[in-house]
């Protein structure tokens, strides 16, 4: 049962960095990038390439995955999402044509990726972190295990921090509030976008690099059902609110964990849509919200 | 013209099969009801119609079974999601479409897991598609022109609106999403009917992919729009054969690209066309009036 409750924390922990970016994306840009899972993909793949016969340590690997996937977050914003939302004018009819965009660019991704793996799964340079497992009251635990549960934690703190009491925090949640009136205030909306995809994007780098060491291996298409799952965790934790999104994280988790260890593992990616359904049925506005504004 | 019919008669049936699902999709997005659950119930539609083929029915019974189990399904589905807007309503309806995925590589007994169903007998000619194709275009085209296009596009501007003038909001949008489930039935059925196999990686995100850019590329605005772009992106694999293995990378590209540049795809391209070739000949008319001595205004 413990060993349950650790396998959902750390299973938790990806979730929480992984449905992160995703809900910043949507919260400040009313952009739901589907192209998420497969900028998730991209980090890993900058692990898995440029460790290929190198031995670099993950000081050097993770920063660069998330500057890859930060990088290619903020090219899409440059290139799709903004001109959209400049020619549409009204950002509420730019949002399906940014999300037909970000499909176009999940689907481009995916195919570099199938070419970089040739289609295989592909495993990163095990010298990247050496894992060593040791024993905690009975419990079997490893140190990468700890490192990310550690980096969900402090990204996961990081960004409440950085959205609530920083200027530019202000400037965010003022962004997401009305775009047009950020502009009057001096606040450049252009900026601010960058900044949140760059944000978004490195996140799912970091959980591309740190699940691709845990599970040792890439898959181009790995990245389908962990974008349910992060679908699942934003609607559980309501859109745009940090620490909803990190307790709903951990939730799906250990609900998933339960339902594989005591149900039957065939079930494992039905949870996250029984969920969705269940609590857009009940309470659309997500466990932790207060109000469905955003919903209606 | 009969010669490239034949050698090309495997890519026709597929653009028509896919066209279905191309408009059961272009008329929820028309409408404003941003589902993508066609998707999900092409998969239904093909496993069911093969499932029951295979177990002897013939093909209409088996259809028309497919359908009304469907309608039920998505009456329930569209009745449950009706509170969702914009967003929330594709993510939900994208994670139906994974789910069917799922559920179609899981349930082994039915669906025949990874492998999925094949040696399904072809029982359907092309005619018989092109006459069930021309149907249910037929009927889109219809329902997206006069007074019940306008309540459409009054659903898709404003909601508010259009519960003012009259509209049956909560209605309306229930029935756009129980109508554009069952042609997403339809084409799966009629495709597996077609091509005796299906499988669970033909469905999915891929599929979800092809079909926006299926719309984006025929031009999101016209169910006509939606029946060329099922041609198009069918031919697509042909045309970037060039590409080799950076088609699929092209084929990504185009819809971005094609999203953010040219938003009305190729209907957008030819009316452009059509305003030009009308202002030139405006313009060749005018000299020819004030020299016959009218008044040009």
């Amino acid at each position: 049962m413990a060993q349950h409750l650790l396998d959902a924390v750390v299973l938790g922990s990806i979730f929480t960095l992984f449905a992160l970016g995703l809900s910043l994306s949507w919260g400040v840009l009313n952009v739901l990038n589907l192209a998420h899972g497969a900028i998730f993909l991209m980090g890993g793949l900058t692990a898995y390439v440029i460790t290929d016969g190198n031995d670099l340590p993950l000081v050097v690997v993770l920063p660069a995955a998330m500057l890859v996937s930060g990088l290619l977050a903020v090219a899409l914003e440059v290139v799709a999402y903004r001109p959209l939302r400049e020619r549409v004018g009204d950002p509420h009819k730019a949002e399906l044509p940014m999300m037909i965009a970000s499909v176009g660019a999940a689907f481009m991704f995916t195919a570099i990726g199938v070419e970089i793996t040739g289609n295989m799964p592909v495993g990163v340079n095990p010298a990247v972190f050496e894992v060593s497992g040791f024993d905690v009251l009975g419990l079997r635990v490893t140190d990468l295990e700890i490192l990310i549960v550690v980096v969900a934690l402090v990204f996961g703190g990081g960004l409440a921090w950085f959205v609530a009491r920083t200027r530019h925090g202000r400037a965010l949640r003022a962004l997401a509030q009305d775009p047009y009136t950020c502009g009057l205030l001096g606040i450049s909306p252009a900026r601010m976008a960058f900044i949140t995809m760059f944000v978004s994007g490195a996140f799912a780098g970091t959980a591309g690099v740190l699940l691709a060491l845990q599970q040792s291996a890439i898959e181009a298409h790995s990245w389908e059902p962990l974008l349910l799952k992060g679908f699942a965790v934003i609607v559980l934790g309501g859109v745009g609110s940090v620490y909803g999104t990190i307790a709903a994280a951990y939730l799906l988790a250990i609900t998933e964990i339960v339902t594989v260890s005591y149900i039957t593992p065939s079930l494992r990616d039905a949870v996250a849509f029984a969920l969705i359904l269940v609590l857009l049925l009940l309470r659309p506005q997500g466990l932790f919200a207060k109000t469905a504004w955003q919903r209606s | 013209m009969i010669e490239w019919f034949d050698s090309n008669e495997a890519l026709i049936q597929s653009a028509l099969a896919m066209s279905v699902l191309a408009l059961s999709v272009q008329l929820a997005l028309h409408a404003g009801v941003f589902s993508l659950a066609g998707v999900g119930f092409w998969a239904i539609g093909g496993y069911g119609t093969a499932k029951l083929v295979l177990e002897g029915w013939s093909t209409a019974p088996a259809l028309a079974v497919m359908v009304a189990i469907s309608a039920v399904i998505a009456l329930a589905m569209g009745l449950i999601l009706n509170r969702l807007r914009a967003l929330y309503l594709a993510m939900a309806t994208f994670a139906f479409v994974l789910i069917v995925q799922i559920v179609a590589l899981n349930w082994e007994s039915v669906t025949g897991g990874p492998v999925g169903l094949f040696a399904i007998p072809v029982t359907i000619t092309t005619p018989v598609l092109v006459v069930i194709v021309a149907l249910c275009a037929l009927g889109i085209a219809l329902w997206e022109r006069g007074r019940s296009g306008r309540m459409m596009e009054a659903l898709r501007e404003d909601e508010q609106l259009a519960a003012t003038v009259g509209i049956d909001v909560r209605r309306r949008r229930v029935v756009v999403f129980v109508v554009s489930s069952l042609l997403g039935t339809v084409s799966g059925g009629l495709y597996a009917m077609m091509f005796n196999t299906i499988t669970p990686d033909q469905a999915g995100f891929g599929l979800i992919t092809n079909v926006l850019m299926m719309i984006v590329l025929g031009g999101i605005s016209t169910w006509w729009g939606a029946v060329v772009g099922a041609f198009i992106v069918t031919w697509l694999p042909e045309i970037l054969r060039f590409a080799e293995d950076y088609r699929a990378i092209i084929q990504g590209a185009i819809v971005l690209f094609v999203v953010v540049y040219a938003p009305d795809g190729l209907v957008g391209v030819v009316r452009r066309a059509g305003a030009l070739a009308r202002r030139l000949a405006g313009r060749r008319a005018v000299p020819a009036e004030v020299a016959a001595g009218g008044t040009a205004e």
